[in-house]
């Protein structure tokens, strides 16, 4: 699939012999096998056609420093509120003393580490069934290293009381390292739940993050998911998210992309109940020569199910984003109603935006829509809030608000809403800034 | 006749007969199959070229040598290997090339008699609707007409290997200023073994005062077709162009590799229009055209304007995306489309809009009807560059579906650099609705007449686009597809 452009990691090998022998070591295996057949993409490979990955393949990562301390003040930033259950791992290594998620009736919150050690049972059919990663390089690679994350399993039936917040801190160190975090959500029929994951570090220090999440959802479920970043100014983002629904379920996910100088996101909804209702939302704020990069597809393979993204970004100074989202829909998918939009907000010269909005249609009774739009800001609202006295930097604030907030909107948990809202202000230039003060 | 919509559907999806596929015996002048150095140069030097346009066949040649085939569609439920294009005879011209007729009455009946057949008596057309036909033949033109008028206009319309001997300095000028040589694998072996084409120059001011107009038609066995068309519109120039082919009906692949070079400067407009009707192969996907062409237009002036519309039906793989570079500022580049497909054909067509100017606009329509087994993609491409400040586009691609067993797929790519462009793209996809049907049922209309009349409605922009002797041939020719399929 893909011709490397630079030296790929030689250690990936070495690395993967000092895990010790668990019950997902065959995993492992195949994964590095994949990840070693593909290497790291170039930018002719279509799905990673704008995403430059050069240094990171020229980059030999180590794995983190097992005593990384952190206090609960470094983590305050990131927290949303003190009472929302969280657990905490710091360079992918778990914190006990930092995290206050328990388990609690119907609702089973476990480390994954312990969870291959001691009950790998529970993995079966799930870990890595969703994710798919044998054409990914980054989730073959996450993969591949995978020993610890998260696991939270809702029986039947039950709900989830408050989100679980899961909070992954870098932090690194002199040598550039890869942090491999892993969340699996199985929800049981007729459960509700939100998961929200945040990925921050506030360091120069050179990572890189491959996180993958897999959100498996029963009959009647009710799940949400979001995914904060909030990186480092050296570290590299490559998400990947998979939900795979049954009958009558609904599932959302939404990215909201602030911080680091590469975020991209695959996600992949697959419908495979009807009467499902898969939601994915994005909110990228491109400032500096950030790229974003979120890579879609929603596959319905029944009939019945309605799919819904929308992608929103604000691209300031010389960022760029690229959009690409594909609804699939296959040979007998009947009544599938998909609605895709990208809209791409561009502040200034340099910025820069791509749209791939796809549709691959295999059924004749649909009805599949997308759009897509990039422009500048409205310079007719801007004439018509300036008429009324606004200043030119407050008006534009307000719009670019305005524009953000039809994603943020959808955020359900206030903490993260709000939490969403000020990195928004505190991102723009700084007279925008002023003007969105209350 | 049946009242059942969805049974009606059904039959839509079957295979109407070709009616055009006939082959008309004519002594062929016909180079072995195979492809090597040593055809390039039988090609040049039967054309009498000069040694710079054998240079330049031969280099994209060695070019072609060293490029891959492109395979990116997929073809889900029909399996297509890899053309033997040592097995493709590279050229194929009517005995008559000798002495070459002076006027229609000098053409070979037997050539008059496929026009004939094809319901476009070349005469009677050229006299009814004032249309100027440089007819191609299999490779070589035979007729044209009207020169004499054209010529008091100081318009150019001729043969490409006329153009070559005539005015070299234009041909010099632009062959492959717009698609160069080495652009993509079927570029490249078009420019190493065109054999022929049409050539137009619109000299400075000149309105031409006639639709131009050229047919194109497929015939010696295993020929592959490679035509050149150059059209060169200058200041504040304008010209509407036609093309329009069937072909007759054969069993084994024929390849088809076209490239067509439009060139507008300052104030100058091109109107380039097709109808494609090639032999599509067998329900079964037996046989049938392969039709890679390349198209693409440059604005170089400034206020010049580019509109490419196409009714594509035939063939049984189409790869054809006419594109508009927008060079100069407030230049305007538009692309409407209609691709029907049916049985087991594949179209996968669009547009690529590069914006380099200021004030540049695109407009882009595509309909994509698919019936039977067809599977029709829409790809394309909007590119606004840094400095074409102020660019607009605006994008619709709408499919519709027939029957549970065709595909549509659409897949544009959208790149903006800078903070002015304006960019809005839409797609949707629908079937005939059972209600719309019921409803002109009910008010006496026939559910064959009914189909009929939703698809013209679902085209109906781009239709509006066609010069109006071309429409009316549009609208027959999708109606004849669902004439014998419905009832």
């Amino acid at each position: 699939m893909s011709t490397m452009t630079t030296a790929p990691q030689t250690n990936l090998a070495s690395r993967l012999q000092d895990i010790p022998e668990d019950a997902i070591t065959s995993l492992r295996l195949k994964a590095h096998e994949s990840m070693t057949t593909m290497g790291w993409p170039s930018m002719r490979d279509e799905a990673w056609r704008y995403t430059d990955t050069r240094t990171i393949a020229g980059t030999e990562f180590s794995s983190a420093n097992a005593d990384v301390t952190v206090e609960l003040d470094q983590l305050e930033p990131y927290m949303l509120g003190h009472d929302m259950p969280r657990i905490v791992f710091v360079d992918g290594i778990h914190q006990p003393g930092l995290s206050t998620a328990k388990s609690s009736k119907g609702v089973q919150i476990d480390r994954l580490a312990d969870v291959i050690a001691n009950t790998p049972d529970r993995l079966k059919g799930r870990l890595a069934a969703h994710a798919e990663w044998s054409d990914d390089p980054a989730n073959a690679f996450s993969t591949m290293m995978l020993t610890d994350g998260v696991m939270v399993e809702i029986a039947a039936g039950a709900s989830m009381e408050t989100p679980l917040h899961v909070i992954y801190l870098s932090s690194g160190g002199d040598q550039p390292i890869s942090v491999h975090p892993r969340i699996l959500v199985v929800a049981g029929d007729k459960s509700t739940g939100t998961v929200i994951e945040t990925h921050a570090g506030n360091t120069d220090n050179t990572i890189l993050n491959a996180p993958v999440t897999e959100l498996i959802a029963g009959d009647d479920v009710n799940l949400d998911h979001y995914r904060m970043v909030r990186e480092g100014s050296n570290t590299w983002h490559l998400g990947d998210l998979a939900m795979n629904q049954g009958d009558s379920s609904e599932v959302s996910s939404c990215v909201l992309a602030f911080d680091g100088p590469l975020i991209r996101s695959r996600m992949r909804a697959t419908l495979a109940g009807e009467h499902g209702n898969a939601i994915l939302h994005g909110l990228a704020l491109g400032n500096g020569s950030r790229h974003v990069e979120n890579l879609l597809r929603v596959n319905h393979m029944v009939p019945n199910c309605r799919s819904r993204e929308e992608f929103k970004h604000v691209l300031d100074d010389k960022s760029s984003a690229a959009f690409t989202g594909r609804i699939y829909v296959a040979e007998g998918a009947q009544k599938t109603d998909a609605v895709q939009t990208n809209r791409n907000l561009v502040l200034t010269k340099y910025g820069k935006a791509i749209a791939r909005p796809q549709l691959e249609i295999y059924a004749d009774d649909v009805k599949c829509t997308h759009g897509a739009t990039t422009g500048e800001l409205d310079p007719e609202a801007l004439f018509y809030l300036q008429a009324r006295g606004v200043p030119t930097s407050a008006a534009r604030g307000m719009l670019i608000q305005a524009f953000a907030g039809e994603i943020l909107d959808d955020v359900r948990p206030q903490a993260l809403r709000e939490q969403a809202m000020i990195l928004l202000r505190d991102r723009l230039p700084a007279a925008e800034h002023l003007a969105l003060t209350d | 006749m049946t009242n059942d919509p969805n049974a009606m559907l059904d039959q839509w999806a079957e295979q109407p007969d070709y009616k055009w596929g006939f082959v008309t015996d004519i002594e062929a002048d016909t180079v072995a199959p195979g492809l090597d150095e040593s055809v390039i140069r039988f090609i040049s030097a039967k054309k009498d070229e000069p040694e710079w346009l054998l240079e330049w066949r031969l280099d994209a040649y060695r070019k072609w040598l060293t490029m891959e085939a492109p395979e990116w569609p997929h073809f889900p439920d029909r399996p297509w290997g890899p053309i033997d294009y040592q097995a493709i005879s590279y050229f194929s011209a009517p005995k008559s090339d000798e002495d070459r007729p002076k006027s229609l009455d000098e053409v070979d009946p037997k050539l008059l008699e496929t026009y004939e057949k094809l319901g476009i008596p070349l005469e009677e057309r050229a006299a009814l609707a004032g249309v100027a036909v440089d007819a191609v033949f299999d490779s070589v033109s035979v007729a044209t007409t009207f020169r004499d008028k054209l010529k008091e206009h100081g318009v150019i319309f001729c043969s490409f290997s006329e153009a070559v001997q005539e005015h070299p300095e234009l041909i010099k000028k632009y062959l492959g200023s717009v698609v160069p040589a080495t652009d993509n694998y079927f570029a490249a072996l078009n420019s190493a073994v065109f054999t022929d084409g049409s050539f137009v120059y619109i000299p400075k001011g000149v309105r031409c005062p006639m639709e131009l107009s050229t047919y194109f038609r497929i015939n010696a066995l295993n020929t592959g077709q490679f035509e050149r068309t150059l059209i060169v519109a200058d200041d504040a120039a304008y010209v509407s162009y036609l093309e329009g082919c069937t072909a007759p009906m054969r069993d084994e692949n024929q390849l088809h590799a076209a490239v067509v070079e439009l060139v507008a400067m300052e104030d100058a407009e091109i109107k380039y229009s097709t109808i494609q009707n090639w032999y599509p192969g067998d329900e079964n996907g037996k046989g049938g055209i392969f039709n890679f062409v390349t198209k693409r237009g440059i604005c170089e002036g400034d206020r010049s304007h580019i509109s490419w519309t196409q009714v594509e039906t035939g063939s049984a793989i189409t790869w054809k995306y006419p594109s508009c570079i927008l060079k100069g500022d407030d230049s305007i580049g538009e692309f409407y489309s209609v691709a029907l497909t049916n049985m087991r054909q594949q179209a996968d067509t669009g547009t690529k809009m590069i914006h380099l100017g200021k004030n540049t606009r695109s407009n882009i329509v595509s309909k994509g009807i698919s019936a039977g087994h067809g599977h029709n993609t829409y790809r394309g491409l909007v590119n606004i560059r840094r400095n074409a400040t102020d660019a607009r586009n605006y994008t619709q691609c709408d499919s519709m579906l027939m029957g549970e067993e065709c595909g549509a797929h659409t897949f544009p790519v959208i790149e903006v650099a800078n903070d002015t462009g304006h960019i809005e793209h839409e797609a949707s996809t629908t079937k005939i609705g059972e209600d719309q049907i019921f409803y002109c049922n009910q008010r006496g209309i026939s559910p064959e007449d009914a189909v009929s009349m939703i698809v013209n409605g679902f085209c109906r922009e781009v239709l509006a686009e066609l010069p109006m002797e071309f429409a009316v041939e549009a609208r027959k020719l999708l109606e004849v597809s669902l004439e014998d399929s419905v009832g």
